[in-house]
């Protein structure tokens, strides 16, 4: 036991920490110098990109992704919208699987690296990003989503985008209805937040609209990104009798529209026009998300000078659509669809949007 | 409750609780091998996720789905002999060593499949596994449907898990299998060449847990996700432990877990109020209890998880 | 069986003397392996990066250096810092004593579990500040039980702890989920997360993220130095993972020390728990114990247990995965490429250790008694 004295007393361990503190400390200056060095090749090309922007208040752009940009979907979108913005000679810069234990990191790391606009992808970025926001007063931020609840004051800097998606998913409601031939339709959801418990109630809303005894069987499968559990739960549902089903949830609902090519039952495709992933016909139509807008659009309102708050855009403001229908669906269903669609748009119907799950 | 019992519900419930069960079986009927052997293959997550991609490459550039699940399971096998050479000829801890598989097939895939691949508009598709009906079986009522009306991978599941069972009880080799398990000095002087079965233990595990991952990116999906194995190596750990290291009651845990799931979305959509995450958890509590109320770990290979050292007799 | 307490005693101190010998023995070839198995880490990982097309010594710049870069990037470090570092001491503990706890996930889920119920009770909110301390204690007490099952089940049914660790922890991720989603969701919000906790961990300096919790940390690194060095109980720790039967033979009850150090280990992991949610969320939320249970077992095992390898590669580990994130930005290199550098460096570490000790293939091949202390 006396022979341990010796061995490694609590010293060492303290003055490894020094140590460690103050190499952060010194390295510092050498960092420094070293980043000059390697960074000077991408700066040479920021150069470029802010030469042409310099008169913009943004020249780079960078966002934070739920998911990967290989979804087909939400993520994907939001990173073509990005890409076009690279080609108006933005910078840009994208993070994937950015989940709760990275978010407000993540926010700090492209604020200490300089970016004029970072998006959070997501409702659930909201509450780092005011976090963040309020120490970094000269950077824009969105959010994909409504604001946190809380009566806190939010900073000036943010923009929150609660655009009206449940009105593209009550028209999807509305037209899976007619399409029905059970009487019974479904509705695949990812997670558990505001924007995915209102398509629900939306889409059951629409259907109920447009047939009074219509049985919606409704899923939150609490992930978007396991497309077997997907293709499960479609099946599920299809052996309930569903024949129409509108999924909401990403890579979980590539596995939905698998089910459905197989089975070869009626699907509804989200963000974008998945009519391609299915057999002809069979993708009814797709509720568009215009991701890319979204972004592009707050760009144009930073330059304006009237940034900040809250939005609700949908339907009227082309931010949500429904794609080009599919030879499937008649004339007639499509007339009686469009007009519903068309009662949103002029503001003759309302939805209340219910966030309850 | 009576809507539950009707056949209607019954047998595609059963149905869809055997295709889920698959990657289950495949997975624990390789891990009761390799544990049999003395080693504890934690890698097997690791092994799945890699090889779903692999096969799925595979099937996407030849156009062939056999192929792509020989692909898989090949390469399964080969990320195993990373465990293999590790841990029976280096003698390094399993456990550490499974776990930095897992770690590493988590990357390698990402990295893997954006290599390949990129980043495309075009989704990345092969058509999946075909349902083979059996004649004459099929036609079996109730138990045709839920049994014989799948794709070949499912009929390759149970086959292996019985043939596997024939070889552990009733073969020489199986025996060997068992000796080195139990006690590897004392299969030494019987003359058992302890590290070769090791060897194979892992290899083998990994072909199986290969084919797992074969089966959810070419059998179910037919497209290749990020982290698409989401657990089901570790279930497969918990399914050996339930089966007790036999192969056959392997088949029977693993359809135990695959039916819960099933259910659990069948549940969801009829609009029950049952947490989810209960499902989830499951089977690892399950497993828990069988190990805390039964002792089922009497059962386990009794040199289970311990390096052999040659030159330590 | 008790022996005589002499004899016991000399059993003791020989031991003592040939596990430090061990110790010093081979220190410096030590050292070799892990830069070697560091640099072939890296050297792998940037022929990955060349066929994505990515430069590696841009990718390793804002990999290694970048996260040292300023004061507030530092702080940011030290928010990674704080739950690796905690789920390393912890961990280290149970690995002396030769116990895979791979249940840090678990363990950080359940401290944060209770960390919240205490901040955000009606007793929290009363107590306001001192809500910070009741809460570490209920989550340290949260993590110990959790791991104490593992140590419960290895002691008195023989099964084995890696596998039940890790059951644990998928069974604390869904526990936390229901959590967030049901008991314990914010009444007036509307994704699944907790309320606001009560109080916050302080921050140390204006202008960085840095808390409290590092200093935490850092003191959770002391003791473990002090106890494994310093104490009986340390000692007798390290010979059990020495040798279980060097470990019978001076008298050391293994089920009772099995608990014993399970539950302790869990005391600093659930404590990370509760720092994620204190000092970095202010609330419970899904995901929040990201990856830091695997990492600080790498981290843990890259620092081979001692407390300087252990702070050494938790800084090493925290600037890996903070430098992922702006390395992704940069140049488009999925911050997943970390694990593979991380699992890379730990299997070439054992692989060289392998070499070093035993019956080596090569030129490592030396003649030297078994590093197990036989009895």
């Amino acid at each position: 036991m006396r022979d341990l004295k010796k061995a490694l007393p609590v010293l060492m361990a303290a003055s490894v920490m020094m140590a460690a503190l103050s190499a952060c400390g010194g390295s510092e200056a050498e960092t420094e110098a070293e980043a000059a060095v390697t960074e000077a090749a991408a700066e040479a090309g920021e150069a470029e990109a802010s030469d042409e922007a310099s008169e913009k208040a943004v020249d780079s752009i960078a966002i934070l992704l739920p998911g990967y940009i290989t979804d087909q979907s939400w993520n994907q979108g939001a990173y073509e919208g990005l890409l076009t913005l690279e080609e108006q000679g933005y910078e840009i810069a994208y993070t994937e699987d950015v989940q709760s234990a990275d978010m407000e990191s993540t926010f700090r790391t492209y604020c200490e690296d300089g970016y004029d606009f970072i998006i959070g992808h997501g409702v659930q970025y909201g509450d780092a990003c005011v976090r963040v926001a309020e120490d970094y007063p000269d950077r824009y931020f969105f959010i994909t989503g409504n604001p946190p609840a809380g009566d806190e004051e939010l900073p000036g800097n943010i923009a929150f985008y609660d655009y009206k998606e449940y009105e593209g998913a009550y028209v999807c409601g509305y037209l899976a209805a007619l399409m029905s031939e059970s009487g019974v339709i479904g509705y695949i959801g990812g997670g558990d937040n505001t924007t995915q418990c209102s398509d629900k109630n939306a889409y059951v809303e629409g259907a109920l609209a447009a047939d009074p005894d219509i049985d919606v069987r409704t899923v939150i499968t609490g992930t978007f990104n396991d497309s077997s559990i997907g293709k499960e739960t479609a099946l599920a549902m299809i052996e309930q009798g569903v024949d129409v089903i509108l999924q909401t949830c990403d890579e979980t609902g590539l596995g939905a529209f698998e089910a459905c090519n197989e089975q070869g039952v009626y699907c509804i495709g989200y963000t974008s026009d998945q009519a391609s992933f299915v057999d002809e016909g069979l993708c009814l139509t797709s509720l568009l998300v215009s991701v890319p807008t979204m972004i592009t659009s707050q760009i144009d309102i930073i330059d304006a000078g009237e940034f900040g708050g809250l939005e609700n855009p949908g339907l009227a403001e082309g931010v949500i659509g429904i794609a080009p229908y599919s030879s499937a669906v008649p004339e007639d269903v499509i007339e009686q669809v469009e007009a519903v669609k068309q009662s949103l748009i002029d503001g003759s119907l309302v939805l209340t949007p219910d966030y309850t799950n | 409750m009576s809507e539950f019992l009707t056949a209607a519900f019954l047998i595609p419930l059963f149905t869809a609780g055997v295709r889920m069960s698959v990657p289950l079986i495949l997975g624990s009927v390789g891990e009761v091998v390799a544990e049999k052997t003395g080693v504890m293959n934690i890698g097997l997550e690791g092994q799945m996720l890699i090889a779903a991609l692999v096969s799925f490459i595979g099937a996407y550039f030849t156009g062939s789905l056999a192929l792509g699940i020989l692909c898989g399971g090949l390469s399964g096998m080969l990320t195993a002999l990373i465990s293999a050479f590790w841990c029976v000829s280096r003698k390094q801890d399993q456990s550490v060593v499974g776990i930095m598989v897992n770690l590493f097939a988590i990357g390698f895939t990402n990295f893997l499949y954006r290599a390949i691949f990129g980043v495309r508009t075009d989704r990345a598709k092969v058509e999946i596994l075909e349902t083979l009906r059996i004649p004459v079986l099929s036609d079996i009522p109730v138990i045709g449907e839920i049994f014989f009306e799948q794709n070949v991978l499912v009929y390759i599941a149970i086959l292996m898990a019985v043939f596997t069972l024939y070889v552990l009880k009733r073969t020489r080799f199986g025996l060997q299998i068992e000796a080195t398990g139990e006690n590897p000095k004392a299969a030494r002087s019987a003359g058992v060449r302890v590290k070769p079965v090791r060897y194979f233990g892992y290899l083998f595990c990994g072909f199986m847990a290969g084919i797992a991952g074969a089966f959810l990116s070419c059998g179910i999906v037919g497209a290749f996700t990020e982290n698409m194995s989401a657990g089901r190596g570790f279930i497969c750990l918990a399914v050996t432990i339930l089966a007790r290291w036999n192969p056959v009651l392997s088949v029977l845990a693993a359809l135990l877990f695959g039916t819960v799931q099933a259910l659990q979305l069948r549940l969801q959509a009829m609009g029950s109020e049952l947490p989810y995450q209960f499902f989830v958890a499951l089977p690892y509590i399950v497993t828990l209890i069988s190990l805390m109320v039964f002792g089922w770990n009497i059962h386990a290979p009794k040199d289970l998880g311990k390096p052999y050292n040659e030159e330590q007799r | 069986m008790e022996m005589q307490t002499e004899e016991r005693l000399q059993t003791e101190s020989s031991l003592a003397a040939r596990l430090r010998k061990l110790h010093e023995e081979r220190f410096g070839t030590k050292l070799i392996v892990i830069v070697l198995s560091v640099l072939m880490a890296l050297l792998i990982g940037a022929i990955f990066l060349l066929i994505l097309g990515v430069d590696p010594f841009t990718a390793y710049f804002y990999l290694l250096v970048r996260p040292f870069r300023s004061f507030s990037s530092i702080g940011e470090l030290s928010i990674r810092l704080t739950p690796i570092l905690l789920t390393a001491v912890g961990v280290s503990f149970s690995f002396s004593a030769k116990l895979s706890n791979l249940g840090g996930e678990g363990q950080i889920c359940l401290g944060a579990i209770g960390m919240t119920l205490i901040g955000t009770s009606a007793l929290g909110e009363s107590l306001g500040v001192l809500s910070l301390p009741l809460g570490m204690v209920t989550a340290a007490l949260f993590g110990a039980l959790w791991a104490g099952i593992a140590g419960f089940v290895k002691s008195f049914f023989k099964a084995s702890e890696i596998i039940t660790t890790l059951m644990l922890n998928y069974i604390a991720i869904q526990l936390m989920s229901w959590c967030v989603y049901y008991p314990l969701r914010d009444p007036e919000g509307n994704i699944p997360q907790s309320a606001k906790i009560a109080a916050e961990l302080p921050k140390l300096f204006e202008g960085s993220r840095m808390n409290l919790g590092i200093i935490i940390a850092i003191a959770a690194l002391i003791i473990y130095a002090v106890v494994m060095y310093r104490t009986r109980f340390g000692f007798k720790i390290r010979v059990l993972g020495g040798s279980p039967e060097a470990a019978r033979y001076a008298g050391i009850k293994r089920t009772k020390y099995y608990i014993i150090i399970m539950c302790l280990s869990g005391v600093f992991t659930g404590i990370a728990g509760a720092i994620e949610v204190a000092g970095t969320q202010t609330r419970l939320l899904e995901g929040l114990a990201g990856s830091y249970g695997l990492t600080g077992v790498v981290a843990s095992l890259l620092g081979m247990l001692h407390p300087v390898g252990v702070a050494l590669s938790s800084v090493l580990l925290a600037a890996l995965e903070s430098g992922s994130e702006a390395m992704q930005v940069k140049t488009g290199v999925s911050s997943l490429f970390v694990n593979m550098l991380e699992a890379l460096i730990v299997l070439f570490i054992l692989l060289g250790m392998s070499l070093m000790t035993g019956p080596g293939l090569g030129v490592f091949k030396r003649k030297i008694k078994r590093t197990e202390v036989k009895a």
